[in-house]
């Protein structure tokens, strides 16, 4: 009996080490096939869309089914890479042999592979006119997958983006699965002209405990639009992420006074962007009002206090020195040393 | 023995992590004549300052893995023979930062993606040219 068990045991297992085998002798083969079909792709195709002259030669080769995303991958890499008139002559040669069409067939398919590759595609062809195209990204930009929805808005802000924003805003609050880097590289590369007013007006009509998540994308826009508009929520706001949020857009002398009223808030995040904007656009009169943060509760707090007393315009690097001998508490006395040595002072 | 502190006026070394990258500059400039050697990171970099005749121009990223791109301009200043030789830094929007921060370690020029790539071009060109 149990040798009966061994022997299955042992075909079981050796079974399974063949279905192994064989698996990464398959993943291998299809890896090989799809980086040379990658490299046929980019020889044949490099030299055509990155072409010296000016005009799209007439007779492209056809695109043949197989090699769509490899080609897409190359175009939407190229796309990535290059600005200026290239990237006309990069969509010209794409709608030739039927890509923009593929694309858009793409966009239906389930493979997430080949609709954030379709989606890109769009968003790079940038046709204003394709209403169909720009209807099914804006309800993909309410897909449950995160990268996917995130896509399909920066594919609709590189189609129009006046007309993109007003329905990507609202997905800033909505939205926690976006990259807080992604969204803002996103709203940086459209500029400041184009996004100020609407995303500071977003930040208005956004329920108050929620407008941080607007908030915190302020640095896209110009600090003349964004300065009234955290004036207005820091005063109504009791959530300290919506607090923290708004100092870190101080940018104007005349705000200090709001911001020192916020140096001893109960939470340490708002204690620390408060002596950062301090450090920021302080004068040698806050020296008094930093003092007592040395002894704060959070090393974050008392660090930043330390550096930020060390900065202050006409700081006395001698007095803070004698300071950090001298202060009745030991916390205090390590934070100056430890940034008095940081200073090298 | 090959004299390594020769310089080649055609030879640029391109040190890029990404290969698309790597392979699309390698196509601009191989079409304009260009010789193009290509590192895909510090170390393999490290190894080129080494055994590669001193190029005409070093295309190069400063995210690199292994020896980051701030060291290793570093060490090209410091190997013999490529104390001049022209380094272009190639960098993304939210790197600009860090190819200011380059210059002060003896970088040339920067470029930042994504680029137009007759500019590019010209700009390899001037400084291989200078």
């Amino acid at each position: 009996m149990s040798l009966h068990l061994v022997i299955v045991a042992g075909v079981v297992v050796g079974l399974l080490y063949l279905v192994l085998v064989a698996q990464l002798f398959l993943a291998r083969l299809r890896n090989t096939v799809r980086t040379k079909r990658q490299n046929r792709v980019e020889s044949l195709w490099l030299p055509l869309l990155v072409a010296e002259t000016s005009g799209v030669p007439s007779g492209l080769p056809p695109l043949d089914n197989a090699d769509l995303i490899p080609f897409l991958t190359l175009w939407n890499q190229l796309q990535e890479s290059f600005t200026g008139d290239i990237t006309q002559r990069l969509n010209e040669v794409a709608c030739r042999v039927g890509a923009d069409v593929q694309a858009r067939r793409m966009l239906e398919q389930r493979s997430l592979r080949r609709r954030l590759l379709a989606v890109s595609t769009l968003g790079h062809l940038g046709d204003r006119a394709d209403r169909s195209s720009w209807n099914a990204l804006v309800r993909l930009m309410s897909d449950r997958d995160g990268m996917l929805s995130l896509a399909a808005a920066r594919a609709l802000t590189r189609i129009d983006a006046a007309e993109a924003l007003p329905l990507i805003l609202p997905q800033l609050v909505e939205r926690d699965d976006w990259s807080r880097n992604y969204v803002l590289g996103m709203l940086v590369e459209l500029g400041a002209d184009v996004v100020s007013r609407p995303l500071t007006a977003a930040a208005l009509q956004v329920p108050i405990e929620r407008a941080h998540k607007v908030v915190q994308y302020f640095s896209a826009a110009h600090v003349t639009d964004a300065t009234p508009v955290v004036r207005t929520i820091i005063g109504q706001s009791t959530n300290a992420e919506c607090t923290a949020a708004c100092l870190r857009v101080f940018a104007d002398v005349d705000d200090l006074d709001t911001v020192r009223e916020y140096l001893h808030h109960p939470s340490w995040h708002v204690r620390v962007q408060a002596v950062n904007v301090l450090g920021r656009l302080g004068s040698a009169d806050d020296y008094r009002f930093l003092l007592p943060l040395l002894s704060d509760a959070e090393w974050w707090v008392r660090y930043r206090a330390a550096k930020t007393l060390c900065a202050l315009p006409g700081a006395d690097l001698f007095g803070i020195k004698a300071l950090s001998q001298q202060h009745n508490d030991q916390f205090a006395r390590d934070m100056l040393v430890h940034v008095l040595a940081e200073a090298n002072a | 023995m090959a004299d390594l502190t020769v310089q080649s006026s055609r030879d640029v070394l391109v040190i890029e992590d990404d290969p698309v990258v790597s392979r699309l500059v390698g196509h601009l400039l191989t079409r304009r004549g260009f010789v193009v050697h290509i590192a895909a990171d510090g170390l393999e970099a490290q190894a080129l300052l080494k055994t590669l005749p001193r190029p005409a121009v070093v295309v190069m990223d400063v995210m690199l893995p292994y020896v980051g791109g701030f060291e290793l301009i570093t060490q090209i200043r410091e190997t013999p023979g490529w104390d001049r030789v022209p380094v272009i830094v190639l960098t993304s929007k939210s790197q600009e930062s860090d190819a200011l921060r380059a210059f002060n370690v003896g970088v040339n020029d920067y470029v930042v993606k994504p680029f137009r790539p007759e500019e590019f071009v010209a700009r390899v060109r001037r400084l291989a040219d200078s």
